[in-house]
């Protein structure tokens, strides 16, 4: 994946704006100046940061059913992939989207413009840059989309001619993290207007497809009429998905990166919790770290063939 | 300039100030150059050695408790001999005391470790890993028996080269003293206590450990009174008569945690579950500490251990 050299730290961020939609799903926008701002100037999709949410208040409105969950006291940081980051004169933007699902991404929720969080970043190792004439298929499933979503925009920013497709999963529309989904907007229209082509299934229907979408990926695909060759597969969500993705991938020959999710407490690779099994080319297993090593990997490093 | 004196004295080397940072929360140092200077610490101690690579316990190995966490690594290690080439040399580079945390399967191994790393240089002393509620062979088997942590640390002492060995004591005992004194009688030259005190966290919906270890070590500010309360009473009980330094942890966060640890008897203290969510906390706590010095108007820091009324 892409080589790292960007210098990390921990760094104040202040809150620029938060957009919530409906009880589950979250928008953060922040603001890094200084040395944070030349940190993250270096930062790329899927690479991660770890936010600080201890200190942080909790909301007075928890969504429902959270409020056993969120009185507890956390300790430690909560990774999150970028959705987008972006100069802004001379200071940063780092936006996330945030799954409201625990008493950190309460805590987070609860932000408002001008309020100050620590950042740890930017952290690992991200999305690799296609081969030269690649289309990139973007294959993404909840709060996995973001960092997917960054990774083909940002590519399509940097070379108008790149040509990306996307397909988004989730639950249900409630927990589709796509800002025009959330408003009842199109996406094509909205947030994947850069991609050739966008579509989305759910496990009840409200939106796109009613089903999985790795189902709607293999059924696009098998009527694209496009070279397994020509294409490289960017992919981040829950890992049966990936793990059926790296499967269909291998099939056809496809080249595919996935960014793996594990609950990980440092994120710079001295706690040892984040590992990712793997065997080494001369078939002895190993431990690489999801922090370090990845999140994103080669589909065929860590699924087997 | 500081005018308060950080110098400590401890299990006879000479250091700059009496934080460390905890083995196993701060790998081989080198994962942390870009957060930390370690030159500012009094020292730091490495991850366990075993004598061949460990690749440790399954995932997930963390969980997050309130006010804490559980892990359950198993001693993850790359082994002796890629410890000794590959990261010694950046080791040695380094201008501050080093540990390095020996753990085993039998005493042999321990031996063995201790032995070949006592020559090398860069090494400043041995911290003994009796205490590890992660393994089933070696860990905490040895450290809740007496005499079997007598026979470990008479037996390991030999091989460390004239250089301190420390033994890091388990909090899940009936009677931390017995196996404080046990330590003492083998010839520690000093204890670290405590190490993480052995939980588990289930999942209510599945009805099942989160851990795959199904328990772990819980760490963090969780533990803290309850690892100052054995500081003390290991202080008072044992420590202070056979004249053996403590390091304390268990949970420290800032100065005021390290001096709290540093009244109740500790000598130095450790920082570990606190690096994790910010990588430089160590050097946080030593300027805690030292901030903690001035406002009381203490002048030399080493005054403050054992010094609870």
């Amino acid at each position: 994946m892409t080589n790292k050299n960007n210098r990390s730290g921990v760094f104040e961020a202040s809150v620029a704006g938060s957009e919530h939609f409906g009880e589950k799903i979250c928008r953060l926008k922040f603001v890094l100046s200084g040395e944070g701002a030349d940190a993250f100037k270096l930062a790329s999709p899927g690479e991660f940061a770890q936010f600080q949410v201890e200190g942080l208040a909790l909301p007075s409105n928890l969504p429902e059913g959270l409020e056993d969950r969120a009185f507890r006291q956390p300790i430690l940081r909560r990774p999150f992939s970028f959705l987008d980051i972006y100069p802004y004169g001379e200071d940063m933007i780092v936006e996330i989207m945030c799954d409201i699902i625990g008493t950190g991404t309460a805590r987070l929720s609860g932000l408002r413009a001008g309020d100050k969080v620590s950042i740890l970043g930017p952290l690992g190792r991200g999305f690799a840059k296609p081969e030269k004439g690649k289309k990139v298929i973007g294959i993404a499933g909840g709060i996995g989309i973001p960092p997917v979503e960054h990774f083909l925009r940002q590519l399509c920013r940097d070379n108008p001619k790149q040509e990306c497709f996307a397909f988004a999963g989730a639950r249900s529309r409630a927990d589709m993290p796509i800002a025009s989904v959330q408003q009842g907007k199109n996406p094509e229209n909205q947030e994947y207007s850069f991609c050739k082509h966008f579509a989305a299934a759910t496990d009840d229907g409200s939106f796109g497809d009613k089903g999985l979408v790795t189902e709607v990926f293999e059924s696009w695909f098998a009527g694209a009429g496009l070279s397994p060759a020509d294409c490289e597969i960017a992919a981040c969500g829950p890992e049966p998905m990936l793990r059926a993705i790296a499967q269909t991938a291998h099939k056809l020959g496809i080249r595919a990166q996935v960014s793996l999710e594990k609950m990980m407490a440092c994120g710079i690779g001295v706690c040892q919790s984040c590992i990712v099994p793997v065997k080494s080319q001369l078939g002895r297993e190993q431990n690489k770290l999801c922090c370090k090593d990845g999140p994103v990997f080669d589909s065929r490093e860590v699924f087997a063939e | 300039m500081s005018i308060v004196n950080e110098k400590i004295e401890f299990a006879g080397l000479n250091l700059k100030n009496p934080v460390f940072t905890a083995s196993g929360t701060c790998g081989y140092i080198d994962e942390l150059d870009d957060y930390l200077d370690v030159n500012q610490l009094g020292g730091w101690i490495t991850k366990s050695i075993t004598l061949k690579p460990r690749l440790g316990n399954p995932a997930p190995r963390v969980v997050e408790t309130n006010g804490g966490m559980l892990n359950a690594i198993g001693l993850a290690n790359i082994g002796l001999e890629e410890f000794i080439a590959e990261k010694l040399p950046i080791i040695r580079q380094k201008n501050t005391a080093v540990f390095v945390n020996l753990a085993g399967q039998k005493i042999d191994e321990y031996v063995e470790v201790a032995s070949r790393l006592s020559g090398q240089d860069g090494i400043s002393g041995f911290e003994l890993n009796i205490s590890c509620p992660n393994v089933k062979q070696g860990g905490i088997s040895f450290g809740t028996d007496p005499a079997q942590i007598k026979k470990i640390t008479s037996e390991v002492k030999p091989a460390c080269g004239g250089k301190p060995l420390m033994v890091k004591l388990t909090p899940s005992v009936t009677d931390i003293s017995k196996t404080a004194e046990a330590a003492v009688l083998g010839g520690a030259d000093a204890l670290s206590l405590v190490n993480t005190f052995t939980a588990m966290v289930i999942d209510v919906h599945t009805r099942t450990p989160v851990l795959a270890n199904r328990t772990g070590g819980l760490s963090g500010p969780a533990i803290k009174p309850m690892a100052v309360y054995l500081v003390s009473r290991v202080y008072q009980d044992v420590a202070k008569d056979a004249g053996i330094p403590i390091m304390g942890l268990g949970g420290i966060r800032n100065g005021l945690d390290a001096a709290e640890f540093m009244i109740a008897g500790a000598s130095t203290v450790c920082i570990g579950t606190a690096t994790f969510a910010r990588p430089d906390a160590a050097v946080k706590v030593s300027d805690g500490l030292r901030r903690f010095c001035e406002s009381e108007g203490i002048k030399k820091i080493s005054e403050l251990t054992g010094s609870l009324n």
